[in-house]
């Protein structure tokens, strides 16, 4: 009688201290809720001093008459503005090498090339971006798949949130070809596709009348291209100058791909042609062009962005990591601002469009009930220079504190001040 | 029509024969001509033009033929002075930048051109046909002092008479081509730093110390000799006018294309421009400069900078001038009694008067209509051009 | 019933009145001044009739309907676009680059950026249409194409015609360095591109044959299976397939005359060895350039070899050049008083160069070309040595209304363009009236 209560007892304190110490390993809040000063939803108007509801990581609610449940864990953030993260729906930092020698190698992905370590990634989730497609450089002209990530994570595969999404088509020519040599050698691995393809079929087809076995695969090396061909696969294709985006279009129309444009600098050229083809844009991060009048010797400025808009073409930004400004995606928005365009459509143009560009709206870039709880904390209006990113959550956790960025603080430090040698003889 | 043009042709073939065979003699030549711009007394229609020892004796609408006299009957044709090329470089050896652009030593101010001109190359007998029949022979752009350009004849079929101007002044460059990387001035600041040196170095000179190059700078910069400044762009004639003030240089742009942009600051130092060919340019905006810039008061005088552009052509750049803007007179002017002013050869070329010497063109239509062939080319009375009949 | 007759016929009648009315707009009618078809004599105080881009009618006694668009040409000059035979308009700089030596399946209009401003100035020099072709670095590069100057942002918009002549050189210098041993290597690389062609034309045909062959058999191998399933029978093998080659594909159709073959010659050797190769071979042989051509004219009038001359005076291009030295601007004359049919172009510096198309020719007829053969070397002789004068190059009823009108004269350098139409529209009309 003795022994079993002993055991019962000691099962008992076991089982407590376990649970106890589970419940404060980790602490799992599946239900939160978000006060902040302001809400910008993107989905809809701004809500001032509302509540997003979240359960296991996903947006239950958003509003300012939202009712907390009593076990929610509640975040505290009135003087915060609260939006969705940042999606950035083209980039080639942050790999190994953007390009490739070879000109046609669509079967490399850039998950094979993806450097977690890599200050890229850190800079982005700083600076508030919460998903980014990163894809093959633009000098070569079947670069390889891209990879949708998000930029923290050990691992590539800890970063990884899609594989195999997109397949790059430059139509930059490289180093010492033309452009004729350039398309010529994009339709001569074209024809060759379809004339192995044709094979493939007869091969298949010949194998069935005889009732003999086909385990034959389709060439891993061509896969991608297939994929492309089947519309498993989006093409991003770039174009260096005005003059490519007809060629692009063709491309598009000939092979019937599902196609968004990748657009150099001069490309607002050809904002016509663009907006017919209703085609989705990534504009070049390069927002303002001088331009010098050839009968007037005037210059002329030109705003990309306006230029587009004004087009009615739906688009999305790009960053340059080497230039101050344009590397804040929120910059490039503040930019197209500055110049007339509406700062709805601006923001969407950080957020909803690079995420339905890379078919993760669904998930992403709005705060809408259903939709992750990927969130951005701002100190103050996305677009004032001022504002520094707080806190960033994605799917309910919360993965950056600024509080906490050892590098950032370094960085804001004052400067050491150098100490006279001490005179040793 | 043609066969009109036939027997005025035979017309000419005889006289001219008759000319050419009557060797060493000289004779009075007159020439009747439908039209004949003097570029000194206006158009002159049907009028003679009397030649004597290779000069103009009289010209004018009522003269009389002297007696004995040979004479040249064109009544269709139109007869204007020779044209003079204000800047070229042909009858040099076959790499002709080499020749032209002394490239191991930047200041090489006592090079004479001269030397490097072969007077019976195939390039000096095929320019004869092209209505030009003086030039100022000069070096290139890419030294900042390049030598000693020359005012040639293009009969250089006698032993001499056909300098007119050995030394006819220095050229200058403040061009960019004049940078080098593998030597000096490698930048426009040093070019400056060396002309202003090499400039206060002559000012010093004294002519015991024999130094060629000194000396013929010396005479620059106490402007008894011109000094011609190859200054394309904006910035590059603002430098050559800041060279031309210092020292009171007297001066002459060479291949101002851009003058027209500062035209009044030419102006107001009244340096003349010897234009660059037309056709070097293609845009419009280019093209209308040589009109601005002649409507700003600048004198200007027409090249063609052989062989950057053919010889034959320098009738084109005018006329490609004047349809973008500039004045017909000034035109004609440019290619004639301009260049002979600038080049200070006008007691004796560019305009059709007494006392000049008789270096004529004949065209088969007026001057500034590019389909007008080229007839008959005479310099000094003789004839070193006359068109055959295919 | 008669009324049933009478209603039809005006019901068509008014239909007709309607869609003129609606077609009205497209109607042009150019009235008074000279009128130069190119195709014929010239016509004095002349009507143009312009119908949906094309000429409807012309003449001196022309019935002009009511309500269409006037253009008063009266003391003016009215005559086909220019066309500029060299140019190089449009073309971008990395074209030039193209070293490949035997790459004739390149496409020019690949190598085009239709936004190059320099278009609109050479419009207003009445030039209508430009042909461009690959850069001649290339042994055997790409076809040529006729662009409009209609002011498109769209290659495909400009474009007349494609494939025109497939280009080739021989004997141009790389660097103004060039040899003998060079050239006769160029010579012999172009023979052997072509007998290989010869060879994989046999291929490619006795491959046609043996599918032919194959579908036969199998035709019959489906039947008898479809008769008797269950009896065993010999399924036909079918023949590899034939990889069609690009390069050897467009030189057949050269050795097939389907286009010709536009050879770049400067020097006597090579123009000879340009007319060696079309004797062998066989194809519609065009001579490009041309430079020592006055030198050869015999044997060039005996090969009736097209001739396309250029640059008609040095001054367009960067001088000196090896290649040029010899150059005559009498070129143009002496070859064409041979009989020789010639077209001039301009082979200008830049793209906005293509603009000195009428200069080009009045440098011709300074030098001895005829004034007639000279414009029509920039017109019509051009438009059908290129293949394209069905559409282009003269003023003939069912040609595109591609028209200039001028001041005076074209060939008179200061007359100025007041008007340039293309196939009907007006893409260029002169403001300042001075």
């Amino acid at each position: 009688m003795k022994s079993r209560s002993h055991i019962t007892f000691i099962s008992i304190l076991l089982t407590a201290c376990v649970l106890n110490a589970l419940a404060h390993a980790a602490p799992v809040r599946r239900k939160l809720a978000v006060k902040a000063g302001r809400i910008i939803t993107i989905a809809g108007k701004d809500v001032k001093n509302g509540v997003i509801l979240i359960k296991d990581g996903v947006i239950k609610a958003v509003g300012k008459e939202v009712e907390i449940p009593w076990d929610a864990f509640v975040i505290e953030a009135k003087d915060r503005v609260v939006m969705p993260g940042f999606v950035l729906a083209h980039t080639s930092s942050g790999l190994d090498r953007a390009n490739e020698n070879m000109p046609e190698v669509p079967f490399i992905s850039t998950f094979d090339s993806i450097d977690p370590i890599s200050t890229f990634f850190e800079d982005s989730l700083r600076d508030g971006v919460v998903t980014m497609l990163v894809l093959p450089g633009n000098n070569t002209l079947l670069g390889g798949t891209g990879t949708i990530v998000k930029p923290y994570g050990r691992t590539v595969e800890a970063m990884l949130i899609k594989r195999y999404t997109g397949l790059k088509i430059s139509l930059r020519p490289s180093q010492n070809t033309s452009r004729m040599g350039h398309m010529q050698r994009f339709r001569r691995y074209m024809s060759d596709l379809k004339d192995y393809l044709e094979d493939y079929e007869q091969k298949k087809a010949d194998a069935e009348e005889e009732k003999k076995p086909f385990d034959e695969e389709i060439d891993v090396t061509k896969q991608p291209m297939v994929d492309l061909l089947n519309k498993r696969l989006t093409a991003f294709v770039y174009c260096d100058r005005a003059a490519d985006v007809s060629k692009a279009i063709e491309i598009k129309n000939t092979h019937k791909l599902d196609t968004v444009l990748v657009l150099g600098p001069d490309c607002y050229k050809a904002v016509g042609l663009i907006a017919r083809s209703k085609l989705p844009v990534i504009l070049d991060s390069q927002l303002v062009i001088w331009e010098t009048n050839e009968q007037t010797n005037e210059e002329e400025m030109k705003v990309v962005p306006m230029i587009f808009h004004k087009a009615g073409v739906k688009f999305a930004f790009q960053i340059d990591t080497s230039q101050y400004g344009r590397r804040y995606l929120w910059y490039q928005a503040a930019t197209a601002v500055k110049y007339g365009m509406k700062r709805q459509e601006a923001l969407k143009s950080i957020t909803l469009y690079p995420a339905q560009f890379i078919g993760v709206d669904d998930r992403l870039g709005s705060i809408e009930a259903g939709k992750e709880a990927t969130l951005i904390f701002l100190t103050g209006d996305p677009l004032d220079a001022q504002s520094w990113v707080d806190q960033v959550m994605v799917a309910g956790e919360i993965v950056y504190e600024r509080a906490k960025d050892e590098r950032l603080k370094k960085l804001l430090e004052p400067p050491l001040i150098m100490q006279e040698p001490k005179d040793t003889d | 029509m043609k066969k009109r043009r036939f027997l005025s042709f035979l017309v000419i073939l005889c006289s001219s024969f008759c000319l050419l065979s009557s060797g060493g003699e000289p004779q009075t030549l007159a020439i009747r001509a439908g039209k004949i711009w003097t570029l000194s007394d206006g158009v002159i229609t049907n009028g003679v033009i009397i030649i004597d020892n290779g000069k103009i004796q009289a010209v004018g609408e009522n003269i009389d033929v002297p007696e004995g006299a040979k004479v040249l009957d064109m009544p269709d044709m139109n007869v204007m002075p020779g044209m003079i090329d204000a800047y070229c470089h042909i009858g040099l050896s076959v790499n002709v930048q080499r020749e032209i652009d002394e490239t191991v030593a930047a200041v090489a101010a006592d090079m004479q051109i001269l030397d490097a001109f072969n007077p019976h190359s195939d390039d000096v007998k095929k320019a004869l046909r092209s209505g030009v029949t003086t030039i100022m022979l000069a070096p290139g752009y890419r030294n900042p002092v390049g030598g000693q350009p020359a005012v040639v004849k293009l009969d250089t079929s006698k032993a001499d008479g056909w300098v007119l101007k050995r030394t006819a002044g220095v050229d200058f460059s403040v061009m960019n081509q004049a940078l080098m990387f593998d030597r000096e001035p490698t930048s426009r600041a040093g070019l400056m730093e060396m002309l202003r040196e090499e400039l206060d170095q002559a000012k010093a000179y004294k002519a015991e110390e024999f130094n060629p190059r000194r000396e013929v700078l010396k005479r620059v910069v106490d402007a008894n000799l011109p000094a011609y400044i190859w200054a394309h762009n904006v910035d590059e004639i603002a430098s050559a006018l800041t060279i031309v003030d210092t020292y009171g240089l007297n001066a002459v742009l060479v291949a101002a294309g851009q003058g027209d942009e500062v035209a009044d600051m030419i102006a107001k130092r009244n340096l003349p421009v010897i234009y660059p060919p037309l056709l070097l340019s293609s845009r419009d905006k280019d093209l209308r400069r040589a009109g601005k810039i002649a409507g700003s008061g600048v004198k200007l005088a027409f090249s063609s900078l052989a062989p950057k552009t053919d010889l034959y052509d320098l009738r084109t750049s005018a006329i490609l001038a004047v349809k973008y803007g500039l004045d017909k007179e000034t035109a004609l002017k440019s290619l004639t009694i301009n260049a002979a002013e600038i080049l200070g050869v006008s007691d004796r070329l560019g305009s059709i008067s007494q006392g000049k010497d008789a270096d004529l063109v004949v065209l088969k239509g007026e001057p500034l209509q590019l389909t007008s062939s080229i007839e008959l080319v005479m310099i000094n009375g003789n004839i070193v051009y006359q068109r055959q009949e295919e | 019933m008669k009324d049933i007759k009478g209603i039809v016929v005006f019901a068509s009648l008014f239909l007709q009145v309607l869609s003129a009315g609606a077609l009205g707009a497209e109607q042009v009618a150019i009235q008074g001044g000279t009128i130069l078809p190119i195709s014929g004599a010239a016509i004095e105080n002349g009507i143009v009739l312009i119908e949906n881009g094309k000429i409807a009618a012309i003449g001196r006694n022309v019935a002009v309907p009511m309500d269409v668009r006037s253009i008063d040409a009266s003391d003016k000059f009215v005559m086909p676009g220019l066309i500029d035979v060299q140019s190089r308009l449009f073309v971008i700089e990395s074209e030039f680059n193209e070293g490949r030596s035997i790459a004739p399946e390149l496409n020019i209009l690949d190598g085009l950026d239709p936004f190059i401003k320099e278009a609109p100035e050479v419009a207003a020099q009445g030039v209508t249409a430009v042909y461009i072709t690959p850069a001649g670095r290339s042994l055997i590069g790409g076809s040529g194409a006729v662009l409009k100057l209609n002011g498109s942002n769209d290659v495909g918009r400009m474009l007349l015609k494609g494939d025109i002549a497939v280009k080739a050189t021989i004997g141009v210098s790389a660097n103004n360095q060039s040899s003998s041993l060079g050239r006769l290597a160029q010579y012999s690389s172009i023979r052997e591109a072509l007998l290989s062609t010869k060879i994989y034309m046999h291929q490619r045909e006795k491959h046609a044959r043996e599918m032919a062959e194959y579908n036969k058999k199998r035709a019959e191998y489906e039947k008898k299976k479809q008769v008797r399933p269950t009896e065993k029978v010999e399924k036909p093998k079918r023949p590899d397939r034939f990889r069609p080659n690009p390069t050897r594909e467009v030189l057949a159709k050269v050795l097939s005359k389907e286009i010709p073959l536009q050879i770049e010659a400067h020097r006597v050797t090579d123009i000879l060895n340009a007319i060696r190769l079309a004797d062998e071979f066989g194809f519609t042989l065009i001579l490009d350039k041309c430079t020592e051509g006055y030198l050869v004219a015999d044997e060039i009038a005996r090969s009736k070899a097209d001739v396309v001359l250029g640059p008609v005076t040095v001054s367009f291009v960067e001088t000196p050049r090896l290649e040029y030295r010899n150059h005559d601007v009498r070129n143009a004359a002496i070859l064409s008083k041979r009989g020789i049919k010639l077209a001039l172009g301009v082979s200008g510096r830049d793209g906005a160069s293509s603009k000195f198309v009428a200069l080009a020719a009045s440098i011709a007829v300074a030098n001895g070309m005829d004034k007639d053969l000279a414009l029509r070397a920039v017109t019509l002789t051009l438009a059908e040595i290129l293949g394209v004068a069905d559409r282009i190059g003269s003023l003939d009823v069912g040609k595109d209304a591609d028209i200039v009108i001028l001041s005076g004269h074209p060939l008179d350098t200061l007359s100025r363009v007041e008007m340039v139409l293309i196939e009907g529209k007006t893409v260029f009309e002169r403001k300042d009236k001075q």
